[in-house]
């Protein structure tokens, strides 16, 4: 990545988590956001185009690149960018208005054709009550409530194990853990933030 | 008849314009061509069968167009600048512009060669230094670049030479009307930058006064407000003795700042453009093609010595910006048009002429050679930029070897 911009690393876990709620660190014009489950961490660099507007380069995976041109008379190109040091291929041009209603319909604001997997519940005092999936090849697998000490490691409370059909409710020290286990769980952002990482790595 | 004159630069500035869109090159060598075609010059030297001499002079409002067409390319040139920009990317910026000075020193070495004085050497140094934003700009837009690496060293060198140029025209045009004296000269120059400080210092602490000038949600009164402002300071810089482009490009920057600055680009681009075509168009009308021959060897001389020296250094602003050999190349053959800057600051020897301060030979000289040289720059460098391709390939086979060899020796 050349450090002529500004990089925004933006991740976003399968519950959808908004990347404004955890900004953990914020130097001269590179922002850096954690966070994502099943988390494919995603950069977005934003670079200032003087006359022009600004560029945003999203990393699609791969190699591949969107670059989207926003001009100062509002008119957006997309362009395409197969892999990371070739050409930009235009794709589309879009009107202000136009880009706008595109923007929804990828956001999914007219039509969602699935249900987030996981959600999360905000109670008072900003603590949140998760959902999270134990996906296969996690390190938690086969451990035990207690040999996991998930609530010393990240200040996470489990609160129950949604297991196929069943829920164990209040589940005990000994309850070991099993691939396929929903675990919910209740803390601070920032508890969640560090659960996520000790779930896959 | 003025009227009509004026209906005749439009419609040929209008068709000139469509002519070179279809052709896919600039539109600027365009405007300047049909000006000089239309007027005295060359029309004015034909004897038509019915009508007789018929051209379309160089009236007032002719040329107060084309000074206001100055006036809007500066001012936009400062509400598209923005200092925190310019210093978030201070390093790579200030490295990639400070490279591309060496092609100021190499327009100075070239004029003092040709004039043998310091001030032509100056002015022509300023000609040949200067890329073209406005075609720059618009070939990165058509040609896709923008969505890449390329388009930042670009965007990034045009912003410094900007800022440079800023400062340049006030001194250029200082010393153009100090009229050769050293005192009155060094006087004018410290008159020029005691007015650039203040105008600073305006943009700097005037920033609520700027935002109240435009604080409205009226299209009308917005357009008129911000051209009330721009063209007042301006004008009264004018009379000051001061460069009206430069002041013009402090007042932009003060509006940069301000919430309505898209508003304000939104509303005055169509003047800006409207403006601007008149200025090259009047270009062409001052500019006597029959004084091309005399100027033809300076011309040819200034394209083989400026055209790669902007290359070279736009390859090591590319490099400064850590691209590889073929988009350090984009940079470089990018930066190679010269254009509006060019042109304006040859408007200096021509208004210093007419004020009696500078000598009008050699302004019909200087402003005959820059009009030639950016005619010639402006569609070398947009066709350099559109057939790129075989230039990459000889430039990554000669110095992606070089590169390969040194990271061997290095590591």
């Amino acid at each position: 990545m050349g450090a002529q911009s500004a990089p925004v690393h933006l991740s976003f876990g399968a519950r959808g988590r908004r990347p404004s709620d955890a900004p953990r660190s914020a130097t001269a014009g590179v922002q850096t956001y954690y966070g994502g489950l099943s988390g494919h961490a995603m950069t977005i660099r934003e670079s200032d185009l003087p006359g022009v507007g600004k560029k945003f380069e999203i990393e699609l995976g791969g190699g591949e690149e969107m670059v989207v041109v926003i001009h100062n008379t509002g008119k957006r190109e997309v362009f395409r960018r197969p892999a990371p040091d070739a050409d930009s291929e235009k794709a589309f041009e879009f009107s202000d208005d136009l880009a706008r209603t595109i923007g929804s319909i990828i956001e999914g604001a007219y039509f969602q054709p699935v249900e987030p997997e996981t959600q999360e519940t905000t109670l008072p005092g900003g603590i949140l009550l998760e959902w999270y999936e134990l996906p296969p090849g996690s390190p938690l697998v086969g451990e035990t409530l207690e040999s996991a000490d998930i609530g010393g490691r990240t200040g996470l409370a489990v609160v129950a194990i949604q297991r196929a059909d069943a829920v164990i409710d209040s589940p005990d020290a000994e309850t070991t853990l099993r691939e396929g286990d929903t675990l919910i769980g209740v803390g601070t952002p920032e508890n969640c933030a560090a659960f996520e990482e000790i779930l896959t790595e | 008849m003025a009227l009509f004159d004026v209906g005749v630069m439009f419609a040929g500035v209008a068709v000139a314009g469509a002519l070179a869109h279809r052709l896919g090159q600039s539109v600027i060598p365009a405007y300047i061509l049909v000006g000089m075609l239309l007027g005295e010059s060359v029309l004015g030297r034909v004897d038509l069968p019915v009508a007789g001499t018929v051209y379309v002079p160089e009236t007032e409002f002719i040329s107060l167009g084309a000074e206001l067409g100055i006036v809007f390319l500066l001012f936009f040139l400062g509400l598209e600048f923005n200092l925190d920009r310019l210093f978030a990317r201070g390093r790579q910026i200030g490295t990639a512009g400070t490279i591309d000075l060496a092609n100021f020193g190499v327009g100075l070495v070239l004029g003092w060669l040709v004039f043998g004085a310091l001030l032509p050497a100056f002015l022509v140094a300023g000609i040949v230094y200067i890329s073209s934003s406005a075609v720059i700009t618009k070939s990165l837009i058509d040609l896709g670049w923008i969505a890449n690496d390329e388009a930042e060293p670009l965007l990034g060198t045009l912003v410094y030479e900007d800022l440079f140029i800023a400062v340049y025209l006030s001194v250029a045009s200082a010393l153009v009307l100090g009229g050769g004296d050293v005192v009155a000269a060094a006087v004018d120059v410290g008159v020029a930058l005691a007015f650039i400080a203040g105008l600073l210092a305006a943009v700097r602490f005037g920033g609520p006064l700027f935002e109240r000038i435009v604080a409205t949600d009226n299209r009308e009164f917005v357009a008129l407000r911000a051209v009330a402002a721009v063209v007042f300071v301006a004008g009264a810089a004018l009379a000051l003795g001061v460069s009206e482009a430069v002041a013009a490009f402090f007042v932009g920057m003060g509006f940069s700042a301000t919430e309505r600055v898209r508003a304000i680009e939104t509303i005055l681009e169509p003047v800006r453009d409207v403006f601007a075509a008149v200025f090259f168009f009047w270009i062409g009308l001052v500019t006597d093609p029959a004084l091309f021959p005399d100027v033809a060897a300076l011309v040819a001389l200034a394209v083989v010595v400026t055209t790669p020296s902007k290359v070279v250094t736009g390859y090591l602003a590319g490099r400064a910006f850590d691209l590889d050999a073929r988009r350090s190349t984009r940079v470089g053959l990018g930066m190679t048009t010269r254009g509006e800057f060019s042109l304006i600051i040859a408007t200096v020897a021509v208004t210093g002429a007419s004020a009696g301060a500078f000598d009008p030979a050699l302004a019909a000289t200087i402003n005959a050679f820059a009009v030639a040289y950016v005619l010639v720059m402006a569609v070398l460098g947009t066709t350099l930029m559109g057939y790129s391709a075989p230039f990459e390939s000889l430039a990554v086979s000669w110095l992606d070897r070089d590169a390969t060899d040194g990271s061997g020796a290095g590591g």
